[in-house]
């Protein structure tokens, strides 16, 4: 393709001007067309559209604010078209101090509220460990003592493939922030959920009164 | 009447309302009583209390023999909660030095 240099104040019109394969930098050839979700890969020497970068990665679902309300019920929410998903809570705060953040799974807008199996280790930053668990509860747990004021909670969660038939429904959490009363906490957490329902949704909420604020956001983790 | 947010994940529709008379129901049996600051510190302090002592069982157990200063060491920390009454008392608790085995 012959290259004509252009004026400060012309344009090349891409979808007419041009015909062939776009030039790349670095003397790369370029690619004519890809798919869906693919992306340019640029490999030294030439230009490739590769799937396989975008294996693993991360698709935002779905992103809320939430603000006083006694619980959030996100539906609709887990389907085929991921197995595993992630959940990100941050900058979570609540109306009463010292309350447990917990989570449940639900499904056709029931809340499942019982059978859920966890296990909880972590720290306080005075250096005392933190052990905690509970067998057939009402919910998952992801953390306790959280103090009501300035300072938040966050977490960063797995969940293993909710929608499946799978006997056993997997989480993993690690959270932390403010601790009631005292300075910050780690909490990691994990349990099951011996139920093979297909679970589509979560419900998050406090042990007492109001969440009061935070952001939650749900990705679809891409496996090919 | 407690609020209650619900996300339609597929169609983006997001609402908050009133909960219903069942969803109330159910909050509010779902709701604890947090403990207060002192009885959390109490609960905490007894918490790293047992810790403690576990670390030290196996030299109470009926084929050992117990010193003097693991006996007392053991004591103290039992102790440990007398005549606490404020979330002061908790923080500035000293505790004993475990002896050497």
């Amino acid at each position: 393709m012959a290259i004509t240099r252009i004026g400060p104040n012309q344009s090349i019109n891409l979808a007419s001007n041009i015909t062939g394969t776009l030039p790349v930098g670095n003397g790369g050839i370029g690619i004519a067309s890809g798919t869906t979700d693919q992306f340019l890969k640029f490999t030294g020497t030439t230009t490739l559209a590769s799937a396989a970068d975008n294996a693993g990665g991360l698709v935002l679902i779905t992103e809320t604010n939430i603000s006083g309300t006694g619980a959030f019920d996100i539906d609709n929410l887990f389907s085929s078209t991921y197995r595993d998903y992630k959940v990100i809570g941050s900058g979570l705060k609540q109306a009463t101090d010292n309350t447990h953040w917990i989570f449940q799974l639900r499904y056709s807008s029931t809340t499942v509220s019982s059978g859920y199996y966890w296990a909880g280790v972590g720290a306080r930053n005075t250096g005392s460990a933190v052990d905690a668990g509970e067998e057939n509860a009402s919910d998952f747990s992801i953390i306790s003592n959280a103090a009501s004021d300035t300072h938040a909670t966050s977490f960063d969660m797995t969940l293993y493939d909710p929608y499946g038939y799978q006997v056993s429904k997997n989480y993993t959490c690690i959270a932390g922030g403010r601790r009631s009363g005292d300075g910050g906490h780690v909490i990691s957490t994990s349990g099951f959920l011996p139920n093979d329902t297909r679970m589509t949704g979560l419900r998050f909420n406090v042990d007492n009164g109001n969440m009061t604020a935070g952001n939650i956001k749900v990705y679809g983790i891409k496996g090919s | 009447m407690t609020k209650i947010t619900k996300l339609n994940a597929a169609t983006g529709e997001l609402i908050t309302r009133d909960m219903t008379a069942e969803e109330q129901a159910e909050f509010d049996a779902r709701q604890v009583t947090p403990p207060t600051a002192f009885e959390q510190s109490m609960i905490d302090l007894r918490q790293l209390r047992n810790k403690l002592l576990q670390d030290t069982d196996h030299y109470a157990l009926s084929d050992q023999t117990l010193s003097d200063d693991m006996r007392t060491y053991r004591q103290s920390l039992r102790d440990i909660t007398n005549g606490l009454t404020t979330v002061e008392d908790v923080n500035s608790v000293t505790w004993p030095t475990k002896p050497g085995a």
